[in-house]
């Protein structure tokens, strides 16, 4: 057995271990994910929110959520949200890309809600739905050194038919240091179209890290 | 004369054993002897009589404040002694210490000079035969079994003698002096038929300055358990003078056996987090219940003039003036004015909680945080004999329906076993680390969060655990609200029933009243309902009250001894034809053949296949101290216990799986399912309904009829909403039913299919009708979405608020999503 071979069953026998972990644990979980949890002064980061554990392609798919994103407003600002990220796959709750019922507000500080309501038919959203994919990205500028916590409130997670689902959440926290960078106007502007660059380097990523995995 | 009130087994907190402290030595013992059946002795029957004092006084009667049955004072009792012969052979060999010891609440013993003999237990004495090795055995006649039953107090001092008020002595001084005489003639001098039990006492009694000689008679001459002056001019609870319980005028007669039962049931099971249900009888169930002990036969060798005893067991049951759902009544054969069942049954007295699960077992031993929880005994002294000073605890039967009777208990602790929810799915619940026994498959388990009132919703959610994989528990349907992580959830006997009686180490048995029955599993499976939402059928209904019914009167599940089970069991006796034997209980006659609908009536001589229920009925349920003015297991916590990995039934009761109702839910007949809607799903008003439904005919071309609630007047009409279906797939029909008007609110939706043999099959599950026409402008569309997510996150003020359209009392984004699985056009469009 070559080196390649011996790194791909490795690889195939810890992927094998994740599904059978997964399969039997069976819970719902969503995850604040921080492109990068170290930032300067004036920095920006996207914090995707992330679900898994959702079955692929039958129920329950996810119809609907509701969700609060405490965080400190001392040390960040939240700038902007896309709902179903910049992933390839885009927004599962609209499918059929026709849109969807979705808003984001301030509801104190330090505090967002994003809601989204699909409209797709419960049929497509069981048939066609991902186990596991990005809900909304939010968009972070840095405003003083300090660390602030991401937390995910749950305030409704319902799945097609509009029956709720229970999930757990992970947070995460992100650094700030002290060195000043210019002002915010300029960088949210830049923040989108890091956005939607950084969606088609992810995806340069992921198509290298398969390669890598089958070598 | 009327001193014959029988006596309680358990004083103070019930579950102390009462006994004869004393006993007056220089009063010599009368005794009367029946001579019966066979040569020799066995057959016979005696009574004993002496003067003693008891330990204390039976337990308070909770509707008079004072004791039920006896006082501690000094009194002259009788016990009667049977000597009966073995129904099968059985070796128990004596320990070390000479004593024959058994499991459960009687010990046998071997002698009755024990100074601590439990008042409430029905003794056994063994008489060991010439070969020393099988003392109960049918075949020596030289080994019998003494059966002796619970004493009896005859009177007692401060009883008060001739009548109420001003009239009426209270007794200081008793004495008795070979005063027990057996009764060969009547008060008139006529000559009667003496039967088992029957005898006369002549004692002496004083009231200061008077002097009384007394003769009190104990007679019961058609045997059911019924007294003859109880029969005649009715039951004197209390010794007033004043008749308390006329069972003459609710239909009793002395020379034709009587059985007297009373109904309660729970109060319905609202919707919300679980399929609402009602526990009242089914329509036909009472009466289905008086023709088959209509049908009783004579008892053999009990006929001889001027009482004989012929055919036939009048039933009066009575289950309140209310009617069924079809309009019939449900009390039979019981006048106008006697009226005391039909209670409905809640958590307390002040409270409208619905109960989870109502117990056999010391009152608050089963105390579960989030789950409402009652003792039969607690229910029984609230709801039963409150019109008439309890006196029916000596008359009358006591059923009670209800939802669940048994939560699954720690072998060792006794205490109910929690389980911890570790995460959830819509459909399944983990409890992280433990491995689950496949034998949990069929079982229902309750989501509690701890703190009783808890406003969370997920608590009290009740589901059938359809697979078992490790860890995980997958339910059939879905959850309303999933449980968290940190709730927790218990298992509940999912068709657990419980029936009074106590069955000793020789197969012989001692009769109870009380009867407790739980179908609130059906209410937790699809087709478990009837169109009008009542648990089970009349069909279970029936053959279950039957059956429970049958252990109150001393039958146990094999016959002559206590085994039954399915094909390729120990205890599979197709040839018992009765519903006592599990294999028949829930078989439906109208598929099933053989499947009896009665007790079993084969004649003697038994062996294991064959045995004659009718001639083993005991009613005299007093005799019984152990459950007599109590209920049953009071000492004990449950009945069900996990013993290791596997679920093992409690010795003494009724606990069928799903198994046992193998002959009536795999019937070879036509069966039916709805397809759509799912179950438990929601409509919209004012929208059209398509029912589809599948089925696996067998018998050639079938009719498949939908009922439903069209225009949501609360009653399925069976000429206007019946719809008859139309097939449009292979074994799939469909039916499109007009908008629908009435009402919000859970209906039901059956579905049945008839073959043309007349067979079929019916199965009802639950749609939640909404107005989800919120703006009123005839469609369901993003506006009406709208109008909810923007009250996301408060509460409603009404609990009707169209908004809340999973009336949860929050308007959340689940509402919304609710409403676009309704939308009038695709992806909710506005035109």
């Amino acid at each position: 057995m070559n080196k390649a071979s011996r790194k791909l069953n490795a690889i195939l026998l810890v992927c094998l271990m994740y599904m059978l972990y997964t399969t039997a644990s069976a819970s719902i979980m969503l995850t604040a994910q921080p492109d990068s949890s170290i930032l300067s002064v004036g920095g920006t980061t996207n914090v995707s929110v992330q679900v898994s554990g959702l079955e692929t392609n039958v129920a329950p798919s996810l119809g609907t959520f509701d969700l609060d994103v405490v965080f400190d407003p001392a040390v960040l600002d939240y700038v902007g949200a896309l709902f179903g990220g910049v992933t390839p796959m885009g927004d599962q709750l609209d499918l059929s890309g026709l849109g969807s019922l979705s808003g984001a507000s301030f509801i104190a500080p330090g505090t967002v809600n994003f809601y989204e309501v699909s409209l797709d038919e419960a049929l497509t959203l069981n048939a066609q739905q991902s186990d596991s994919f990005t809900l909304v990205t939010l968009y972070f500028q840095a405003l003083n050194a300090g660390t602030s916590q991401i937390a995910i409130n749950v305030n409704a997670l319902g799945d097609a038919d509009g029956a709720a689902l229970s999930a757990e959440t992970q947070g995460t926290a992100i650094t700030v240091t002290a060195v000043p960078l210019g002002n915010s106007a300029y960088l949210f502007t830049l923040g989108l179209a890091c956005l939607l660059g950084l969606g088609l380097n992810r995806r340069a990523i992921e198509v290298s890290n398969s390669l890598e995995i089958y070598l | 004369m009327g001193y014959d009130v029988t006596l309680d087994a358990n004083g103070v907190g019930h579950e102390t054993p009462l006994y004869f402290r004393a006993i007056r030595q220089p009063y010599r013992v009368g005794v009367t002897h029946l001579a019966r059946q066979r040569p020799g002795m066995i057959g016979d029957s005696f009574i004993v009589g002496f003067t003693a004092t008891p330990s204390g006084a039976s337990r308070t009667n909770p509707i008079t404040g004072r004791p039920l049955t006896f006082t501690a004072n000094e009194g002259i009792w009788t016990v009667r002694v049977d000597i009966d012969e073995s129904l099968k052979d059985i070796c128990i060999a004596p320990g070390a210490d000479g004593i024959l010891d058994s499991p459960g609440p009687y010990e046998a013993i071997d002698n009755l000079s024990n100074p601590k003999i439990p008042m409430g237990v029905d003794l056994i004495t063994i008489v060991r035969g010439s070969d020393g090795i099988c003392p109960y055995s049918p075949s020596n006649d030289d080994e019998s079994n003494y059966h002796v039953h619970s004493p009896l107090p005859v009177v007692q001092i401060g009883d008060r003698l001739a009548g109420a008020g001003a009239a009426s002595y209270a007794i200081d001084t008793l004495a008795t002096h070979d005063g027990l005489a057996a009764v060969r003639n009547d008060d008139n001098g006529a000559s009667r038929t003496m039967r088992p039990g029957d005898h006369r006492v002549a004692f002496f009694a004083s009231s200061g300055s008077k002097q009384f000689i007394v003769s009190a008679t104990h007679l019961d001459s058609d045997q059911d358990g019924l007294l003859d002056h109880w029969e005649n001019e009715g039951i004197d609870s209390d010794q007033d003078g004043v008749i308390d319980l006329n069972l003459r005028a609710m239909g009793a007669q002395p020379c034709h056996r009587d059985l007297f039962i009373e109904i309660d049931w729970l109060n319905d099971q609202p919707g919300g987090i679980n399929r609402p249900h009602k526990n009242r009888p089914t329509p036909g169930v009472t009466r289905a219940l008086v023709d088959m002990f209509k049908g009783a036969p004579a008892p053999v060798g009990e006929n001889p003039a001027p009482c004989a005893i012929g055919p036939g067991i009048e039933a009066h049951i009575d289950a309140g003036p209310g009617l069924d759902s079809q309009g019939g009544p449900l009390t039979q054969n019981i006048p106008g004015g006697f009226f005391e069942g039909g209670d409905i049954i809640t958590e307390a007295i002040v409270s409208l909680r619905h109960i989870n699960l109502v117990y056999m077992g010391l009152p608050n031993s089963i105390l579960i945080p989030g789950v409402v929880t009652r003792s039969m005994h607690d229910v029984k002294d609230r709801f039963f004999g409150t019109e008439d000073k309890r006196a029916r605890e000596l008359a009358f039967h006591y059923v009670v329906l209800a939802d669940y009777s048994a939560v699954l208990i720690d072998k060792v602790t006794r205490n109910p076993q929690i389980f911890l929810v570790n995460s959830s799915t819509t459909n399944s619940v983990t409890s992280t680390g433990l491995n689950f026994h496949p034998s949990f498959e069929g079982y229902h388990l309750m989501i509690t969060v701890n703190g009783v009132g808890d406003t969370t919703n997920r608590s009290g959610q009740v589901r059938e655990v359809a697979a078992v994989a490790g860890d995980t528990l997958v339910i059939r349907g879905r959850w309303k609200i999933p449980p968290v992580a940190g709730d927790r959830f218990i298992f509940l006997d999912h068709t657990t029933c419980l029936g009074e009686g106590l069955y000793r180490q020789d197969y012989s048995s001692a009769p109870g009243n009380d009867v407790l029955i739980s179908l609130g599993g059906y209410g937790a499976v699809q087709g478990g309902l009837t169109p009008a939402s009542e648990l089970g059928n009349t069909l279970i209904q029936s053959r279950t009250m039957i059956h429970e019914l049958g252990h109150n009167l001393g039958l146990r599940h094999g016959g002559d001894d206590h085994e039954t089970g399915n094909p390729g069991s120990s205890g599979y006796k197709p040839g018992y034809l009765s519903l006592m034997n599990y294999y028949y209980t829930l078989c439906n006659p109208r598929i099933s053949n053989p499947c009896p609908s009665t007790y079993s009536s084969d004649p003697p001589p038994y062996s294991p296949a064959e045995f004659n229920d009718w001639q083993h009925l005991r009613f005299d349920f007093f005799s019984n101290n152990y459950t007599f003015g109590n209920t049953a297991n009071l000492f004990r916590k449950s009945v069900s216990v996990v013993d290791g990995d596997v679920i093992i039934d409690n010795d003494n009761y009724h606990e069928p799986t799903t198994t046992d109702m193998a002959p009536l839910l795999s019937a070879t007949n036509s069966k039916i399912s709805i397809i759509s809607p799912l179950d438990d799903a929601t409509t919209a008003l004012a929208q059209p309904l398509k029912v589809k439904a599948k089925i696996n005919s067998i018998s050639g071309p079938v009719v498949v009829s939908i009922y439903f609630d069209e225009d949501g007047d609360g009653s399925i009409d069976q000429n206007t909403e019946r719809f008859e279906a139309i097939p449009t797939a292979v074994d799939t029909y469909e039916v499109n039913l007009s908008p629908l008007s009435g009402t919000t609110g859970w209906r039901s939706l059956s579905a049945k299919v008839a073959d043309a043999d007349g067979l079929g099959d019916e199965v009802a599950q639950g749609l939640t009708v909404v107005d989800a026409d919120l703006d009123n402008d005839g469609d369901i569309d993003q506006a009406d979405i709208n109008l909810v997510l923007a009250l996301r996150g408060t509460s409603v003020a009404d609990a009707g608020d169209p908004r809340d359209v999973d009336g949860d009392g929050q308007i959340t984004a689940l509402d919304a999503r609710k409403l676009v699985t309704l939308c009038t056009r695709p992806r909710c469009a506005t035109n």
